[in-house]
């Protein structure tokens, strides 16, 4: 016979619960999974068979640990998405632009190269290699309360997204009032926006935040009991 | 749209729950095979869709549970359903009652 709570606990991993509230429910979904695989076993399948089949009843193991997580804070999907999404996202916002601000002041301003006399590139070496951290540290709080990939993955890289929303969002108010500058230069002006505050800040967030897309811990072969 | 299907799932997952417990204090693998068996295979439980509803359901305090030694003389997870829930699963019976029949007139109207 398998060992059942074993194979349960290391499938659904961490729940992040009171520990003995954690055990509990690990105990009890291997219960059930023992049940399933006696039923299987006393219909004449073989044990390994048994067990496969037993396992395939919980064909997410990362879903249902988030279901359970959902179930036990108690609380509705705009909480959810609070929780999973928005907190660490303004966190991850509030420590990109504090770090920007910080090395500034602290001397290290960004590097400018003027494109034209509209539009320049800006970057900030020091706050590049930090970014990756500060994505991390947003996908990794998501998946801690059990955010799903996509909410870790713009929680990490959070900044970027606000960035580019707004620039957008303002691009058509800028048409409007710079009326005597050309369509096109204020369209170049846009880009080397984008490209310096946007994309390749975006870049530095999101390779932080690939370490934390899986689910962790890493579901173990099949049959490793 | 997405919504209303989860809503919907959730919604008749807890009525369901509910109305099997107020007969009888039931672990959950009975209830996944009780639930299967009484709708004949209509409606299945999955692990990953009947735990998270019944904690929902125990943190709401509608059900109970506890460690009890079941037939088979192992311990096991009863839930009973308490005063609370016994008081919520009448309007929500009269809801589903309201809803099927509703639906049932509107498949009559686009029938004929």
């Amino acid at each position: 016979m398998p060992n059942w709570r074993q194979l349960a606990r290391a499938r659904l991993g961490g729940l992040s619960l009171d520990p003995d509230r954690e055990d509990e429910i690990v105990t009890e979904l291997a219960h059930h999974l023992e049940d399933l695989y006696e039923d299987w076993c006393q219909r004449g399948v073989a044990a390994e068979e048994a067990t496969a089949r037993a396992l395939d009843a919980v064909p997410d193991w990362a879903e249902l640990r988030r279901e359970i997580q959902y179930a036990e804070q108690g609380d509705d999907a705009m909480n959810q998405r609070t929780r999973n999404l928005w907190l660490p996202g303004m966190v991850t916002l509030a420590f990109s632009w504090g770090l920007l601000r910080l090395f500034y002041w602290a001397g290290l301003r960004p590097r400018i190269i003027w494109m034209d006399e509209h539009a320049f590139l800006w970057f900030s070496l020091p706050w590049l290699l930090v970014l990756p951290t500060i994505g991390a540290l947003g996908a990794y709080w998501s998946r801690r309360v059990g955010g799903r990939p996509w909410e870790r993955l713009l929680a990490g890289a959070f900044p970027a997204v606000v960035w580019t929303v707004l620039f957008i969002a303002f691009f058509p108010v800028a048409v409007l009032v710079d009326s005597h500058v050309s369509l096109v230069r204020q369209l170049s002006t846009l880009a080397s926006f984008l490209l310096s505050s946007c994309v390749v800040p975006g870049a530095a967030l999101l390779a932080g935040t690939l370490a934390f897309l899986k689910d962790h811990p890493r579901e173990p072969a099949r049959f490793a009991a | 749209m997405v919504a209303v299907s989860a809503e919907i799932k959730r919604g008749s997952a807890e009525l369901a729950i509910l109305a099997l417990l107020a007969e009888q204090p039931l672990y959950g693998y009975e209830i996944a095979k009780r639930i299967e068996r009484e709708t004949h295979g209509a409606l299945r439980f999955t692990v990953a869709s009947l735990y998270p509803t019944l904690y929902r359901l125990e943190k709401r305090g509608w059900v109970k549970a506890s460690w009890q030694a079941s037939r088979s003389g192992r311990r096991r997870r009863y839930y009973r359903l308490t005063p609370e829930g016994k008081k919520q699963l009448v309007p929500l019976r009269a809801q589903w009652r309201l809803f099927f029949r509703a639906l049932d007139r509107l498949a009559g109207v686009a029938r004929a």
